[in-house]
């Protein structure tokens, strides 16, 4: 683990394994008190607030494993269309 | 199959083994024998691959090795231990290339198939567009290690699915190891990761050394002796007894020389005496009562060590146990995993001193460790050339001097004192046995079948 200062905000824990690193930091804006989850690799993050941090303690580990099921994140609808369909078009 | 060549070598050997106790020395640096002895000797025995201690946590893994295959062994998120072939079922990318960490799900570095611990496929980037989500996953999980077992903590992996279980492959040995492994209610824990390093030697002669070489303590170590770090008599070693089991395995056990009062049970602490006399039964406690040195290898490749000994020349002497595992690379290179093990309930100065102790003698750095690798190192150079591969080695230390050892409390064949090569030629002659069994055939299904592989060990055992 990591802790990282940077002036006038609250630090950040940072830890990481073989496989990726990721960010935690306590963000409040008045009442609102969240946790902010960031993975700095693939840009995405995630604020958590009490109740859902809570849903998390008892998850099973299958439901993690189901979340992988995209490992670099979910992606978008692609309309997927080959190369050639654009081919001879100017 | 085995060239004609090498296979009359060894018949030669398996004979001359028994008949003039000589083992040949074309068998110690010769790349076709390696190549044959990963398949016939690593394919199909248990082989240490680690300690349960230093996986203590869910998610904890350590990269580990049969051969050239490496495994991650881990404990997945139910606390299980499991053993996974290192290798995507993609394309065979190395899945995990830390050699230890704590993960739940790895990651494949090349196209990001991504595995939960208990080795199942949990994911594949872009499903839908490449797959269709037609992947079945459940077809493609990590490969396990085909057999996986523990015995008091020792985790061991067999690539033979059909090979007999590790209980009955330790055998007798297990009296001896219990003395090691279960003198203490809370166990063993490994401290900190291993030392490794490479040598270059062949793997078989550090199993050689720890097995039964006790003679060349005199001569190698004894400038140990000279600074005052072992016992004054340069023939300490010589007072103990030697005894091997079947399936290779072997161990010396030496007491005090004589007229040197030296303290019980190795000088462990009050606490652990206390337990393994409760522990351990009356014929262990009596065997390890007046022990000051155990040496011995599980066959074919992970060797113990419970030493007593000084840290140096003013210190008292006291003990620490290491486990080591002469890894292969090649038939003049190997890779040596060096555990230090303690009682986790010892108390802190115990621990501290016996790993002091430890890494100043059989560390990476340390005085005895030194002086053997360069031993191995030389022989194995000299014994890879063309000339030196056809000469005999003599293993008849003990012939006619003396006979098996009828008092002996303890299992397996015994001789009395420890100058003795009796150890050595029992894993010599396993290790060629296993040389000259051909593989069992496989049936359709590309699975060995039982009965070919029971009359294949029942041939290696005969
Ligand atoms: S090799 Fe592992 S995902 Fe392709
Ligand atoms: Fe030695």
């Amino acid at each position: 683990m990591t802790i990282i200062h940077n002036e006038g905000q609250d630090p950040i824990i940072q830890i990481a394994n073989e496989f990726t690193v990721i960010q935690v930091s306590y963000t409040s804006t008045g009442q609102r008190e969240r946790l902010l989850v960031s993975s700095p690799r693939l840009g995405f993050q995630t604020l958590l607030d009490p109740l859902q941090l809570e849903s998390l303690t008892w998850q099973p580990p299958e439901t993690f494993s189901k979340l992988l099921d995209t490992p670099y994140g979910p992606g978008t609808e692609l309309n997927a269309r080959p190369l050639s369909a654009l081919l001879g078009k100017d | 199959m085995l060239r004609n060549e090498l296979r009359q070598i060894l018949e030669k050997g398996l004979h001359d083994v028994e008949a003039d106790w000589t083992v040949p020395a074309a068998i110690i640096n010769d790349p076709e024998m390696h190549d044959a002895e990963r398949e016939r000797v690593f394919g199909r025995s248990w082989v240490f691959l680690a300690h349960e201690s230093e996986i203590p946590e869910r998610g904890d893994y350590v990269v580990r090795y049969i051969s050239e295959d490496q495994f991650i062994v881990c404990r997945d998120e139910d606390g299980e231990v499991r053993g996974h072939l290192n290798s995507c079922r993609h394309r065979g990318m190395q899945v995990c290339r830390a050699e230890m960490g704590n993960a739940s799900h790895f990651r494949c570095p090349y196209h990001g198939w991504t595995y939960n611990n208990k080795g199942s496929l949990v994911g594949v980037p872009a499903g839908r567009e490449a797959y269709g989500n037609k992947l079945d996953k459940s077809l493609w999980q990590l490969k396990p290690v085909p057999k996986l077992d523990t015995y008091k903590g020792l985790i061991f992996g067999c690539l033979d699915p059909d090979a007999q279980s590790l209980d009955d492959y330790l055998g007798d040995m297990k009296f001896y190891l219990d003395i090691v492994l279960d003198r203490s209610d809370a166990g063993l824990q490994v401290v900190g990761a291993p030392q490794r390093w490479v040598v270059d030697a062949n793997w078989k002669l550090g199993a050689d050394n720890f097995i039964g070489d006790a003679y060349h303590t005199m001569m190698t170590h004894r400038s140990m002796v000279e600074l005052g770090l072992a016992p004054p008599d340069p023939k300490f070693a010589l007072y103990g007894e030697h005894v091997h089991t079947e399936h290779g395995h072997g161990l010396g056990i030496i007491g005090p020389p004589p007229g040197i009062p030296l303290p019980e049970f190795l000088g462990m602490p009050e606490n652990i005496v206390e337990q393994l006399q409760r522990r351990l039964s009356p014929e262990q406690v009596e065997v390890f009562r007046p022990v000051a040195f155990i040496h011995g290898t599980v066959f074919p490749n992970l060797s113990i060590g419970n030493f007593l000994m000084s840290k140096d020349h003013v210190s008292p002497p006291t003990s620490f146990l290491t486990l080591r595992l002469w890894h292969p690379l090649g038939p003049d290179k190997m890779e040596i995993m060096s555990f230090f093990l303690v009682e986790k309930e010892a108390p802190d100065w115990y621990k501290e001193e016996s790993y002091q102790a430890y890494v100043r003698t059989f560390g990476i750095s340390g005085a005895f460790e030194q002086d053997d690798a360069e031993n191995w190192r030389s022989i194995t150079r000299v014994l890879g050339a063309q000339y030196a591969k056809k000469m005999e080695l003599n293993y008849q230390m003990g012939r006619g001097v003396y006979e098996p050892d009828p008092d002996w409390p303890g299992p397996g064949k015994a001789f009395p004192m420890d100058y003795a090569e009796a150890n050595q030629r029992n894993f010599m002659e396993y290790w060629m046995q296993l040389m000259v069994t051909d593989p069992a055939p496989h049936n359709k299904n590309g699975k060995v079948s039982d009965a070919a592989a029971a009359e294949a060990l029942t041939r290696a055992e005969a």
